[in-house]
């Protein structure tokens, strides 16, 4: 059997084989092409993005009620954090919420793309109405899965009552509530990760499957030694988006549960909101967004590390 | 015969991915159904008990009510052009950044992509009160002298409404990751007939990557349409207000108008379907013919 | 070189923002000043109501020409929110230095505002200029000055099914908690298999907060002393509050998942309850959606007692910046936004109570059985706040309250951390 695999093609790929590397001059333009046109993004990025970040660490250590000029205050907001049993809580929810979306909405988005990669009649409708969550309103969205989630007439616990369960309280029980949350985010994650994956999909070259084809590797073959490996990009894209996707939840908690019942479906972007947007604790707040950017640091710092980032295999 | 069988087990296997597609996406529409269904109902259905999922009389005069309700002529129009802003910048810069630091290798391109990955971990709520103050305080706009104080800066002013947003960092990394992938030959080809790098991007890698074109298109028009807080905070005339804004009139603080919320949002939602109903025409293969000799 | 370019743009970026924050959130004493000389100039109004198809209109088309009228060189440029983007409005307007002129803030939110110097306060004479229930001002104050006028309020009252009390023979309202948990149990119905299919009261309906907070009045508690540094709820009688809601689950007459949900139908109106603490809006909910419930007379409302009859009072007061550069334009408006003339139709459009007595007599009180019974009971209106610590305890309320009702608590023990956090609030002021 023919080993299938990938050329390698990838820009990691031994920089300059054999032939003779590119003379300086020419090394240098490109890298001054490569500095110009980074530089609009780059610049955009210092300033809406580079300040504002910036202002959350200084102000992370002041406590700015808004009201009046902030008040230089040192470590009392990390102190209070630490003290802090709610957003403990909302660290720990935030993380479960990831650990179980990102994953099977992955998968789930994968698999809905190879169907749909194939010439189907009638896929642009299918591909339309897989990526519909995606643009209708959150409201909408939020008050079918209330309804869904309703224990007396909701459609959750009437499909469960039909095959003969007792469906729970979810949304107002403090077990169910979290796993009600993350079928909903699941569900709404689909539509994009998919498109992702479909656009990825679109860009394998064709001729390696026709060579594996011909060289008579299965479906499953193909899949296995081909396309996971040449998907690698984008995979590591939709799963470090998706983690800070993911991280960064707040419509499904705002509308759906409001962080309850008793804090159980509260996640770090809602305390976060509330620090700074209702209880007019900015400096909090600020102190609060470092712990999340922190934690999404290490994560994709650490995952890089395992899976050795984008690196597409030989 | 073996080759019967082969062709039944082919159109068994259709059949199977049909019903499959068909399941989940059922699945996938309902809230949009519902959207659809309730913007259509009297108060009366919406309130009926039991609750009814097919209005008993269908109330199409709620889209004519809800669109005289506030000129969203106007709201329509303003977020038309912010969100065409908005994509046409996000897709030629961050196409070009994600490009350099994919394939041209220069110092610091590892740290400013890592820096870009970065900017996603900042919170929206995070961000807005400082994205504010630079609006706000933006030196020779609105009034204000070269310190920024004064006068208003960009606020209330188109600005403010587009600049912010004109690039997204999620773009970049995702046009990074779809540059990664193509054949380093190619551009060594490409340059060996003369062209600058410049015009490699543009004439030969980018149409290479059309689909992750028009999945940044698409993204950055529905993020931009559908932005309610930001055009919220930088607006106050009536003029320069957005669609979602323009929405929210209908979920006051006592009561909700359901029907109008939801006409309002239906025809909010439609072009987005219809734009992608038509761009995601252009995900075709995208190497079948280019292939390397 | 990318490194020295970020670094500058950093110094820069934290330079301005420095000087942004210090330069600007520093109120202008002159607007602390009376508010003399003639009333001109160009203001803003910041509004979370005057919302729905109708509200701009009344506001833009009749109000404010009205006012214009009166105060020719005063131009008003309105800028709308909703009341969830209220506070990011604020903060952001604050922060930049650009304060609108005239806000609609809601009830609780004065004393924290007031303390800090962001508005300015209203000359006493307006408290008498129309006839106000005393308690109905008491949100409006502040260290003994006025700082707001009422313009709409919603109150929290307890609705309940007439058809289904005579069903049950009961004849009369209850008079105290004992009463309401008796007839609660009456009330309640189950199914075969043992199954809630209506609750006998239904508290959850409403945020747990005002509910409760309900409740604690009615028991004659307060939330905390006059000056607002104390916390007083955490005594026998604020747990007595919030124990109530666990006896009724206890009972089996009420569930905390038996609540309206948003966009449904409220409990009252499915049948699922018999009696609902709600909104006095809720009226105008009941004309729109259930209509026969009215006309058939099948829903009353009462006002909840224990020691004392209590009817949370909510809504919006209408108050001045200490910052604007046009303090007698800016008065002016809010003194026009205070009239009757002003109000009826404000609340009118909305369902909620207006906030003058003189307009008992309209029309449109005595078309509304909930707001004639809410204007009717004033007296016996109280009110959430009283601390400028309120906007961070406020948040605290329902979480730390809830962990009681979903059984992961005591009642005691609940109001106890309520009753800490409150504590670590205040001391942060």
């Amino acid at each position: 059997m023919a080993v299938i695999s990938p050329p390698a093609r990838v820009r990691d790929a031994a920089p300059g084989p054999a032939t003779t590397p590119p003379p300086g001059r020419l090394l240098r333009s490109r890298r001054r092409a490569g500095l110009l046109m980074v530089a609009p993004a780059l610049l955009h990025a210092l300033i809406w993005i580079g300040i504002p970040l910036v202002a959350a660490v200084v102000l992370s250590f002041t406590s700015y009620d808004v009201l009046t000029p902030p008040r230089f205050a040192g470590l009392d907001n990390f102190r209070d954090l630490l003290g802090d049993d709610v957003f403990r809580r909302a660290v720990l929810n935030t993380s479960v919420y990831t650990f179980f979306t990102v994953p099977v909405a992955m998968a789930i988005a994968l698999l809905i793309a190879l169907m749909l990669n194939a010439k189907l009649a009638g896929r642009a409708i299918f591909r339309t109405a897989i990526f519909i969550p995606q643009v209708t309103a959150t409201i909408a969205v939020a008050l079918v899965w209330l309804w869904i989630y309703d224990p007396r007439s909701g459609l959750a616990n009437a499909i469960l009552s039909f095959l003969g369960l007792d469906g729970p309280n979810w949304l107002s029980s403090t077990s169910w509530a979290m796993p009600a949350v993350i079928v909903v985010g699941i569900w709404q994650g689909i539509g994009l990760k998919m498109l992702i994956y479909l656009a990825a999909l679109q860009s394998l070259p064709t001729e390696l499957y026709e060579a594996a084809a011909v060289d008579g590797a299965s479906k499953v073959r193909q899949f296995i030694s081909l396309t996971l490996p040449l998907l690698k990009p984008a995979t590591f894209f939709v799963f470090v988006t998706s983690v800070i996707g993911a991280f960064q939840s707040f419509d499904q908690v705002y509308i759906l549960t409001d962080g309850g019942p008793a804090n159980s479906t509260t996640m770090m972007t809602y305390e976060i909101y509330k620090s700074a947007f209702r209880e007019f604790r900015m400096g909090y707040a600020c102190a609060q967004s470092l712990v999340l950017f922190a934690l999404l640091l290490v994560l994709t710092l650490v995952n890089r590390r395992i899976t050795g980032g984008d690196r597409a295999s030989r | 015969m073996p080759a019967v069988d082969a062709v039944r087990r082919v159109r068994a296997g259709r059949i199977a991915l049909y019903l499959t597609l068909s399941a989940i996406s059922l699945v996938m529409i309902v809230p949009f159904v519902w959207m659809l269904l309730t913007s259509v109902k009297t108060p009366a259905d919406i309130g009926a008990v039991p609750p009814r999922l097919f209005p008993t009389k269908w109330a199409f005069g709620n889209y004519a009510d809800a669109l005289r309700a506030a000129p969203f002529a106007t709201y329509a129009r303003n977020s038309f052009v912010i969100a065409a802003s908005h994509t046409v910048l996000n897709v030629v810069i961050a196409s070009m950044a994600g490009y350099a630091l994919a394939r041209l290798r220069f110092r610091g391109s590892g740290l400013i992509f890592l820096g870009f990955v970065g900017a996603l971990m900042i919170p929206t709520y995070t961000k807005i009160l400082p994205e504010f103050l630079i609006v706000r305080f933006m030196p020779l706009f609105g009034g204000n002298d070269i310190t920024g104080q004064g006068g208003t800066g960009w606020l209330d002013t188109w600005w403010a409404l587009i600049i912010p947003g004109a690039v997204s960092p999620f773009s970049v990394f995702l046009f990074r990751q779809f540059y990664l992938d193509l054949p380093v030959e190619l551009e060594e080809a490409a340059r060996l007939d003369g062209l600058g790098e410049l015009g490699i991007y543009a004439r030969i890698m980018t149409p290479l990557v059309k689909p992750a074109f028009i999945t940044v298109a698409l993204l950055t028009f529905e993020g931009s349409w559908n932005n309610f807080l930001w055009p919220l905070l930088v607006t106050k005339s009536d003029s320069l207000r957005v669609i979602q804004v323009g929405l929210s009139v209908f979920r006051t603080e006592n009561d909700t108008q359901w029907a109008f919320l939801m006409a309002g949002t239906t025809l909010a939602t439609v072009p987005m379907v219809v734009l992608f109903l038509i761009g995601q025409r252009y995900f075709v293969q995208g190497f079948a013919t280019a292939g390397i000799k | 070189m990318e490194y020295t370019r970020r670094s500058v743009l950093t110094a820069l970026g934290l330079g301005a923002f420095a000087a942004a924050t210090g330069c600007s959130a520093s109120p202008s004493g002159d607007g602390q000043a009376a508010a003399d000389g003639p009333a001109e100039g160009e203001i803003t109004l910041l509004t979370p109501i005057f919302e729905g198809s109708t509200g701009k209109q009344l506001l833009e088309g009749k109000l404010l020409p009205a006012f214009k009228q009166k105060n020719p060189n005063v131009t008003v440029k309105v800028d709308y929110t909703t009341y969830a983007a209220l506070n990011e409005k604020l903060t952001t307007g604050l922060a930049g230095g650009l304060m609108p002129d005239v806000v609609m803030l809601g009830v609780g939110w004065i004393p924290p505002f007031a303390h800090k110097k962001v508005l300015a306060p209203l000359p006493d004479s307006l408290a008498t200029r129309f006839d106000y229930e005393d308690r109905v001002l008491e949100p409006s104050r502040y260290d003994g000055k006025l700082y707001a006028l009422p313009l709409v309020l919603d109150t929290r009252i307890v609705t309940y099914r007439k058809d289904m009390f005579a069903e049950a023979g009961i004849k009369q309202p209850p008079k105290d908690w004992a009463e309401l948990r008796a007839m609660a149990k009456e009330l309640a119905r189950t199914d075969g298999s043992g199954k809630l299919t209506r609750v006998g009261f239904d508290p959850f309906s409403i945020d747990l907060r005002q509910c409760w907070e309900t409740f604690l009045f009615a028991n004659d508690g307060n939330l905390f002393d006059e000056s607002g540094q104390q916390v007083k709820f955490n005594d026998e009688r604020g747990v007595e509050a919030l124990q109530l809601f666990l006896d009724v689950i206890k009972d089996k007459s009420g569930d905390y998942s038996f609540k309206s949900a948003a966009g449904q139908p409220s409990t009252l109106a499915q049948g699922r309850s018999a009696m609902m603490m709600a909104n006095n809006s809720l009226w105008v909910q009941l004309k729109e959606q259930n209509p026969e419930l009215l006309a058939e007379d099948k829903v009353g409302a009462f006002i909840l007692a224990n020691k004392v009859p209590a009817m949370l009072q909510g809504g919006t007061l209408v108050a001045r910046s200490a910052s604007t550069k046009h303090a007698a334009a800016a008065q002016a408006l809010v003194e026009f936004m205070g009239t009757p003339e002003t109000i009826l139709p404000t609340a009118a459009q909305r369902g909620s109570v207006p906030g003058v007595q003189d307009l008992r007599t309209s029309d449109y009180v005595k078309n509304n059985g909930f707001v004639k019974l809410a204007l009717d009971n004033m007296n016996k209106a109280r009110s959430e706040g009283g601390t400028p610590a309120w906007m961070e305890i406020r948040e605290k309320i329902k979480t730390t309250l809830e962990t009681a009702v979903v059984g992961q608590r005591t009642a005691q023990q609940a109001i106890d951390e309520l009753a800490n956090l409150s504590k670590q609030a205040i001391s942060r002021l």
